[in-house]
């Protein structure tokens, strides 16, 4: 059943090629569109718009483990390879809307201070379109 | 969902991923050899809800 309401950050997942991200912190998700501006003499000193270009950006942060199933070492792969791979926001409830995206990894930083966890943060930039779906 | 592998996995970059280990995964996901663990986490409203009908009958 899907979910009623608000709810709690931590049941929406985010995942790598099926994986969900080990020790993730947060993510987000962000789309955009550039309009074209098409004002002329006669629009009345008025911006008059149409859309243009759409896009999407993808962030996610967690704790670094040198055993995590899929984290920084994956992520850095895919950097170091330019490969692209499919990223999937989906909650744990059945019947939730999910948004599936191909993506390719634009930054990736890990951080290391004193007497704090190693953490990384990574920033992905989706190609082509945004596909919803629902979980199984 | 939560699947707990039946055998290693063995991944893009040769590292192995141990038999035993649970991991969440969504459609897509690329393990064979596995076995379900667990299919939904309850909502804090399911939750809720449990515990009052619980606090009802007592």
């Amino acid at each position: 059943m899907a979910t009623a309401g608000k709810f709690n950050g931590n049941i929406l997942e985010i995942s790598f090629g099926g994986t969900v991200l080990t020790h993730a912190l947060q993510h987000s998700e962000s789309h955009s569109m550039s309009p074209i501006d098409v004002t002329t003499k006669d629009s009345s000193s008025q911006e008059e718009v149409i859309a243009g270009l759409r896009g999407s950006e993808i962030s996610a942060s967690g704790y670094f483990a040198e055993d995590a199933t899929y984290g920084y070492e994956d992520l850095y792969d895919l950097y170091a390879a330019g490969s692209s791979v499919t990223v999937l926001v989906a909650s744990t409830e059945t019947g939730d809307v999910t948004y599936s995206y191909t993506a390719y990894v634009t930054s990736l930083s890990r951080t290391a201070e004193m007497d704090t966890a190693v953490g990384f943060e990574v920033s992905l930039k989706p190609t082509g379109t945004v596909t919803k779906g629902t979980v199984a | 969902m939560k699947i707990r592998l039946t055998k290693a996995h063995k991944k893009p970059n040769g590292k192995k991923i141990a038999k035993g280990t649970i991991i969440s995964v969504h459609e897509g996901h690329p393990y064979k050899d596995f076995e379900v663990v667990g299919q939904e986490t309850e909502t804090t409203d399911e939750k809720q809800f449990k515990q009052i009908k619980e606090n009802e009958n007592e």
